[in-house]
């Protein structure tokens, strides 16, 4: 009696967009290769779209199972279900990342008295009221949010330009650092953060009202978002400095503090942290309901079952940490070496799995 | 079975819940059957009762029944009384009874409408619908003849919904008068009017509007099935129906339009939406209506493109002021002082030194005032209406500026949203945002900016989960149909607007072609030679 739920090509688009914007501009990325982080961008996102491809392929070998059926079906009933759980824990780690992110930086700049645990908890319970909602109203928010955050984006460019902060003779000279730095900085950390992300699509791509793989949508809208974010990462580069960009916490907060100009236009710090609330949002519930729907179809429970406790999980998992300084060095120790894993080398698993069953079938069609 | 049984019980606990006894049938004697009626009726001193025998017709016994004031003497006397009390034209004296009857009904009555009736109920009904009532002795049928007329508000000016350039004439309270606004603008086969009579008591008449082929057969059947469903003993207003059909019973947002204006419903019976006109009051509903459809105003087309843009984007921005601005003055005020420019906040400081109440007490002592005042503005006699604008304007806002109970700046603020949310079209949608302005402020003397984020991004996932008839309230934003956004946050030329702007509704999506903007004569000629050639 329930119609499946469906969402268009131009849905995805917008979320792979938004999803991939997240929070990243406001973070200077490859800072180590200093004016060069843009170029280690560029690689990074790169190799992202090898890892891209490597996603859709996989995905169009069996365009009908999500990730979780794809574990199950390659790797048996239980190691599947093992590592499929493992990914859940995986989704729900990163989504509360996102959480604990938000709380510290609600803290730093908007309301340093109130608790914490208030905000974070505000900020689970919007995503839970989405996911209760379900897959079709998660997917229309990036087309109202996205044109949004572009639209600020677009502004504070605008002033950068008009106001003549921008100065791109910063990023001179160009390849100071040499080629080995600058993919050093970008293997495997930018590929892990943002662009390695994609990985969550591989539940969602299935999503989509026709049948197979939004390939095409898939790739546009990840090329037009490298690009957006490349120019993001030149654009903190150029207006601070490779060396105020490289030490400052949110490069882009002080970005948007250079413009103070006509005594009129002033502190658009409130531009940014709606784009820093929407970007953050998204991201932490795609991965909330990536985690929900990967134990929802390893557990065949309704949705709505799971979507309270893994809420909780999140919830208590954000307050771990004990501060913000753990946060961040746990943020970039421990799990940029984890996201490989995930990231990379089980959907290799799953592909060289799929080749040599492949291999076995198109051996035994041959002999009969 | 569970069902059955709750059924039962509540059958049981409503005492005033009864079965409708099968309808009476008529009696052959014209004594009888009087006498029936007039039991029912009671003793009410507007029904007239009329006897008389006509030789010509073998003197057979007749009445008349009519409601005084519901029908038109006129009519009654010349078309009714006179041919069938003349002694004329027959002179057979034997004519049965039933032959009688027929020759009544298809030669004597120069009338429209002549109806035939069994039961005692049916005729009842059409009695008070302004037929008068034609009963025969020795027969078990009756005549009724439409002979309705009665006073009626002629047709004026729109009140609620005024415009500079476009049509001066708006609903009035009768719904045959409505329908027939809209048989004059729609002159097609395909406009379909289907009547409905709902409410037990009051048997009020509902009409619905649509065009086939252009309203979604599936909305139209939701529709129907849930004004059939709909069992009440009274409708007295479109908002009763309303609040029967539409979606999403807890939601702020109305998911149905309702207008004074014919214009604007047939502009809405032309995007595929349908029509709704309900009998004794002049606003009349369009479904199903998206959040969008709110900030249009049927003025929108009768003026210039680029200034309806201008006016559109003016509009969603007042949306916004209306609902946030106080909110925003708390939380700036109260959290975020360092996010003003310098010497505004300075002045803001001292504007608010002597001010008692912290900002959040300030806004909804000044936001209930105005309430107050605006509600005292629509429910007091005209003529004392100077009377509010001297108190409101004087003692409310500089009176108490000067004593130091309220920030001047606050004053500013509070007007500023009250005149934001008079900008916006529609009233429905600028009173749910009045309550969500009460909501918002309170959240945002709580947490600031986040709170206010946060439940911006709330009210964002509740409408893009709403739906009005199956309709995505946010659509064609979210989901989006980049085709159908040239009518949405601005209007283009009427010429480029090849589609119906509205939403994936109706079947038939293309209103006009292609290719009409108007160019100088030498331009076209040549356009169409190239196309030849292109196309040889």
């Amino acid at each position: 009696m329930k119609k499946k739920e469906q969402v268009s090509g131009l849905q995805i688009v917008f979320m792979i967009m938004l999803f991939e914007i997240g929070s990243t501009p406001l973070f200077l990325l490859g800072g180590k290769a200093k004016q060069d982080s843009w170029l280690a961008m560029s690689f990074g996102s790169a190799a992202g779209f090898i890892l891209l491809l490597l996603l859709l392929w996989i995905q169009s070998r069996s365009p009908k199972q999500d990730l979780m059926g794809m574990l199950t079906f390659h790797f048996g009933r239980i190691a599947g279900s093992l590592i499929g759980g493992i990914y859940c824990l995986y989704f729900a780690y990163q989504s509360m990342r996102n959480v604990r992110d938000l709380g510290e930086l609600t803290s730093l700049t908007l309301l340093p008295l109130t608790p914490m645990s208030l905000t974070m908890l505000i900020f689970v319970l919007t995503a839970l009221y989405a996911i209760w909602k379900g897959t079709e109203v998660i997917f229309r928010l990036p087309e109202v949010l996205l044109p949004l955050v572009l639209f600020f984006y677009f502004i504070i460019i605008l002033l950068l330009g008009i106001m003549g902060s921008l100065d791109f003779t910063r990023l001179m000279p160009v390849f100071e650092s040499d080629l080995k730095t600058i993919i050093k900085t970008a293997l495997p950390d930018i590929v892990s953060f943002p662009f390695g992300q994609m990985i969550v699509f591989l539940m969602l791509w299935t999503l989509w009202e026709k049948p197979g793989v939004p390939v095409k949508n898939s790739l546009a809208a990840y090329t037009l978002i490298s690009i957006f974010l490349i120019f993001m990462n030149a654009l903190n580069v150029a207006v601070l400095g490779p060396a105020v960009a490289g030490i400052s916490q949110l490069p882009f907060l002080k970005v948007v503090r250079t413009l103070s100009h006509l005594k009129f236009i002033e502190r658009l710090d409130i531009l940014v942290t709606i784009q820093l609330f929407i970007g953050l949002l998204i991201k932490m519930m795609l991965f909330y309901f990536c985690a929900v729907k990967g134990l929802t179809s390893l557990t065949n429970k309704p949705t709505k079952w799971w979507v309270f406790p893994v809420g909780a999980l999140i919830y208590a998992a954000s307050f771990i940490e004990r501060d913000y300084t753990q946060h961040i060095a746990f943020g970039l120790g421990p799990s940029l070496k984890i996201d490989p894993i995930f990231q990379v080398a089980i959907p290799l698993l799953l592909a060289l799995s799929i080749l040599i069953r492949g291999h076995k079938k198109a051996n035994s069609t041959t002999r009969t | 079975m569970k069902k059955k049984q709750q059924a039962e019980r509540k059958k049981e606990s409503d005492p005033e819940e009864k079965s409708i006894p099968a309808p009476l049938q008529l009696n052959a004697s014209l004594e009888a059957n009087l006498q029936e009626i007039s039991k029912r009726i009671g003793q009410s001193s507007d029904v007239v009762f009329r006897r008389f025998t006509n030789e010509s017709l073998s003197s057979l016994s007749l009445a008349f029944i009519y409601i005084d004031g519901l029908v038109n003497s006129e009519i009654i006397n010349r078309n009714l009384l006179q041919p069938l009390m003349e002694t004329f034209t027959l002179k057979s004296d034997s004519i049965a009874t039933e032959a009688a009857f027929s020759m009544i009904k298809d030669q004597m009555l120069p009338v429209g409408g002549v109806k035939e009736g069994q039961t005692v109920e049916s005729l009842l009904g059409l009695l008070f619908e302004g037929y008068t009532l034609i009963l025969f002795d020795g027969i078990q049928r009756a005549l009724a003849a439409d002979t309705a007329g009665w006073e009626k508000r002629s047709i004026n000016e729109p009140t609620s919904q005024g415009v500079i350039r476009g049509p001066k004439e708006g609903f009035t309270e009768s719904m045959r008068t409505g329908t027939s606004m809209l048989r004059r603008r729609l002159k097609t086969s395909d406009l379909r009017i289907e009547e409905y009579k709902i409410g037990q008591r009051t048997q009020t008449g509902i009409a619905l509007v649509y065009l086939n082929g252009l309203a979604s057969e599936s909305v139209l059947a939701e529709i129907r099935r849930r004004l059939n469903s709909i069992n009440t003993d009274s409708i007295l207003e479109s908002n009763y129906i309303e609040e029967f059909i539409q979606d999403g019973g807890l939601t702020p947002f109305p998911t149905m339009q309702n207008t004074e204006r014919p214009d604007a419903i047939a502009g809405g019976i032309l995007e595929g939406q349908v029509g709704i006109i309900i009998d004794g009051t002049p606003f009349a509903l369009l479904a199903p209506s998206t959040f969008f459809n709110f900030f249009q105003s049927s003025e929108d087309y009768y003026q210039r493109y680029d200034i309806s843009s201008f006016l559109r984007l003016i509009r969603y921005s007042a949306f916004f002021v209306s609902m946030l601005l106080p909110a925003l003055y708390i939380a700036v005020t109260t959290f975020h002082q360092e996010m003003l420019p310098t010497t505004l906040l300075i002045s803001l400081a001292a504007q608010r030194e002597g001010v008692p109440l912290p900002a959040l007490a300030e806004a909804l002592l000044m936001e209930l005032t105005f309430d107050v005042l605006r509600e005292a503005g629509v429910r007091m006699p005209r003529t004392i209406g100077p009377a509010i604008s001297i108190v409101g304007a004087l003692v409310l806002g500089q009176a108490a500026v000067q004593a130091g109970l309220v920030s001047a700046a606050m004053v500013i603020v509070v007007s500023f949203t009250a005149i934001s949310n008079f900008v916006i079209p529609s009233l429905a949608i600028a009173n749910s945002i009045r309550l969500i302005r009460f909501a918002m402020m309170l959240i945002a003397a709580s947490l600031g900016l986040f709170g206010i984020m946060s439940s911006l991004i709330v009210l964002l996932i509740h409408m893009a989960g709403l739906r009005s008839f199956g309709v995505p309230y946010l659509s064609p934003m979210a989901p989006m149909t980049p085709r159908y956004l040239k009518d949405i946050f601005i209007r283009v030329p009427l010429w480029d607007m090849t589609t119906r702007p509205m939403t994936n509704l109706g079947k038939e999506t293309r209103r006009q072609a292609s290719n009409q903007k108007p160019k100088p004569q030498e331009d076209q000629q040549q356009q169409q030679n190239q196309q030849g050639g292109n196309s040889s």
